[in-house]
């Protein structure tokens, strides 16, 4: 153990003087981050916020209710609304392009819908706002299916009466009205274990570029070799595996040092959000261990650093692409999906994902088991290769 | 001369693919002995001493170190061993200093045995005032120093040297051939391959020459050399009675033939070293007047190409 360290030692010392760890281990995957992010991520990200307003001409309250609705969008910042009292206050204001949409709600809607005769909602759109118009059409076909909802339960409810009062009417729609629906979806599965895009692509910036840093070093071994420094160390009376184990260490300790300046930095600087520390820490840990796996098998079988830097890059690259790091992509559930679990990228993705619903530990064991595996599968090859490398 | 060996190679045998880079060499090295492995580029010198020093397995043979087996896994015997490769086995952006308590440190030395040692090491190879700069600003012949001192850092019991001197200016070649010669007189075995003649004549107590993997001829540069029937040559040029001087050094044990020519006769001798206050003596004695003498012996290199009809630059 005490030659691992001196040589894994002499290994750090070299990488901090060398500086390019800095480089490719830090400060690329941080600055493409943060480019993707402004390129990228701006649209998604920016405050996308419909302009609405709405002419209540009814003031019943059926229609008290459409105005309750999009006061309450209003108060989330989901939509941008002003209460105006004419139609033709509304039309000029989406004439000029002062609004997106305009709710009309005319005189005598809350009676006709409660008298089972014919409501109209009327909605002004302006023709350079198709998506704002959508939205507000949106909203307008949902409060009418609730509505309609209330208006088919009192209805039902009127059969089972003998001889129901206008007060029996007005009861049972009061109180359909309150009624929670009977089926609520909450999606669990994609919004909520998505991460934002500034987490996403500094996590996947972060994982692309670690299988880079991790080989400065296990490709190391090669370098010395070519050196000839690998002879003299062979030559030691030193256990044979003291080189390589140091070497794997060396991977080990850069991959988790830049990980984590990585993780910090982008919290503290891009308002990153990656979950659950404990369960981020663990990620990581099993991250750098697959990463320094895939490394190492690359080292084992190449020939030359060179040959090895060029391998292993490919590797990189591939298993970035597969895993889908570059960009937010939804992959589904076919052959893609199935494809993107053969790259460590993705299962680190994946358990991000999971900490992003607002789970801890627990539910990114099944993605460290995931890159452990890698790690193992990797690692066994790449140490019996390397620990038989003849050094000259 | 002659003791315990500190290293007995026999019967060694190695192959890379198609192509059998050692071919059955025995030899061994006394301790306090230097011995030469002389041969052309690609002749197995590096593929040998490698095995010798544990880098390599071998496909047969055995290599012994102090009576210890040497092999790949085996770290008793490498503690008795330092290592020059023919390479810069140094590491350009680590000060002379922390290379060497570096390689220190993987051999067993720490606290203050370590830095008097680093200290020691750094005055014999002349590194002292530059021991805190790091290598990549050394000049060559500082590096090749560097690469010397870091296999004399744990005192070893046999020093194998690698053609040291490759690539090396002819005053750092002459700096690191002296520090050699006093490694030598220092009481330690030392194995040297070089394809310099002038380096194993110069330093080798004894030489094994070799090519094509095998070992062809092995000895003192002497014994290598009445091996292949050449002798040393002994010119005299002067005047007076050269038939009676070429009589009488006719007769003289350890003369061979006497040719006379013009104002000179040339002695064929088997030690021109020994016999020549002799046939000074005789000459004179019979009536030549000497003027001049030049004194030819043949070298390690007419030896190879005896031995193996190619010159060792070849």
């Amino acid at each position: 153990m005490r030659f691992i360290l001196t040589i894994a030692g002499k290994d750090l010392r070299l990488r901090v003087r060398d500086r390019s760890v800095f480089v490719l281990g830090l400060l690329a995957p941080f600055l493409l981050a943060v480019i993707f992010d402004l390129v990228l991520g701006a649209p998604s990200e920016a405050t996308f916020q419909p302009r609405f307003a709405v002419a209540d001409l009814d003031t019943g309250p059926v229609g008290d209710g459409l105005v309750g609705v999009l006061r309450s969008l209003a108060e989330g910042d989901v939509i941008d609304l002003d209460e105006v009292g004419s139609v033709d206050e509304v039309e000029a204001a989406v004439e000029a392009g002062d609004l997106d949409a305009a709710f009309v709600i005319p005189a005598g809607f809350s009676q006709a819908v409660t008298s089972g005769g014919e409501a109209t909602l009327r909605i002004v759109g302006n023709v350079d706002a198709p998506i704002s118009v959508a939205i507000a059409e949106a909203v307008a076909r949902g409060y009418a299916a609730e509505v309609e909802a209330v208006q088919l339960s009192v209805a039902v409810a009127l059969q089972t009466l003998p001889s129901p009062t206008v007060s029996d009417v007005a009861t049972l729609a009061a109180e359909a009205a309150t009624m929670p629906p009977p089926i609520e979806l909450v999606d669990v599965t994609a919004a909520d274990r998505v991460l934002d895009t500034s987490t996403f692509f500094i996590a996947g910036m972060a994982v692309f570029f670690l299988f880079f840093t991790v080989s400065f070093g296990v490709v190391g071994l090669l370098e010395e070799r070519q050196a000839g420094t690998l002879a003299r160390l062979a030559a030691a009376p030193i256990p044979r595996y003291a080189a390589v184990a140091a070497k794997m260490v060396v991977s080990y300790v850069v991959g988790v040092v830049a990980m984590a300046v990585l993780v910090v930095a982008s919290t503290l600087i891009l308002d990153a959000r990656w979950g659950d520390p404990v369960g981020v820490a663990v990620l990581v840990l099993a991250a750098v261990a697959a990463a320094v796996g895939v490394v190492a098998v690359v080292a084992g079988f190449a020939r030359t650093a060179e040959q090895a830097s060029t391998l292993q890059a490919i590797i990189a690259v591939s298993l970035g692409m597969i895993g889908g790091v570059f960009f937010p992509t939804n992959l589904g559930g076919g052959f893609l999906a199935k494809l993107a679990l053969a790259s460590p990228h993705r299962w680190f993705m994946n358990g991000l994902a999971d900490l992003a619903g607002g789970g801890g530990l627990s539910v990114v064991w099944p993605s460290v088991a995931g890159l452990l595996a890698f790690a193992v599968v990797t690692t066994v090859p790449a140490l019996y290769r390397l620990r038989t490398m003849e050094p000259r | 001369m002659v003791g315990d060996p500190i290293v007995e190679v026999t019967g060694l045998r190695k192959r890379f693919g198609d192509v059998e880079a050692v071919r059955g060499i025995d030899f061994r090295v006394e301790v306090g002995e230097t011995y030469g492995l002389l041969g052309p580029n690609g002749a197995g010198k590096t593929t040998t001493i490698s095995i010798v020093a544990g880098l390599l397995r071998r496909d047969a043979g055995e290599v012994k170190v102090a009576g210890m087996p040497m092999d790949i896994d085996t770290a008793a015997p490498r503690a008795l061993i330092g290592l020059v490769p023919q390479e810069l086995a140094v590491y350009p952006d680590l000060t002379g200093r922390e290379n060497l308590r570096f390689f220190g440190k993987l051999y067993g030395l720490s606290g203050a045995s370590l830095r008097r040692r680093v200290e020691e090491v750094l005055e014999v190879i002349g590194l002292r005032d530059r021991a805190d700069d790091r290598v990549d600003e050394y000049s060559g012949g500082m590096k090749r120093r560097l690469n010397i001192g870091i296999g004399l850092l744990h005192e070893p019991k046999l020093l194998i040297l690698d053609e040291p001197t490759v690539g090396v200016d002819p005053q750092s070649r002459n700096a690191i051939l002296e520090s050699v010669e006093a490694l030598s007189a220092s009481g330690r075995g030392v194995l040297y391959t070089t394809h310099y003649m002038e380096e194993a004549e110069r330093l080798c107590d004894r030489v094994g020459i070799i090519d094509e993997g095998r070992l062809v001829a092995e000895g003192t540069r002497r014994e290598l050399i009445r091996l292949v029937g050449e002798r040393d040559r002994v010119r005299l040029q002067g005047s007076g009675n050269l038939s009676g001087a070429a009589d009488a050094l006719g007769r003289l044990d350890g003369v061979g033939d006497v040719v006379a020519a013009d104002r000179s006769l040339e002695v064929v001798t088997v030690d021109a070293a020994r016999l020549l206050p002799e046939l000074l003596a005789v000459a004179t004695e019979a009536g030549m007047a000497v003027t001049q003498v030049e004194v030819s012996q043949p070298d390690l290199e007419s030896v190879f190409l005896h031995l193996t009809g190619k010159a060792l630059r070849d």
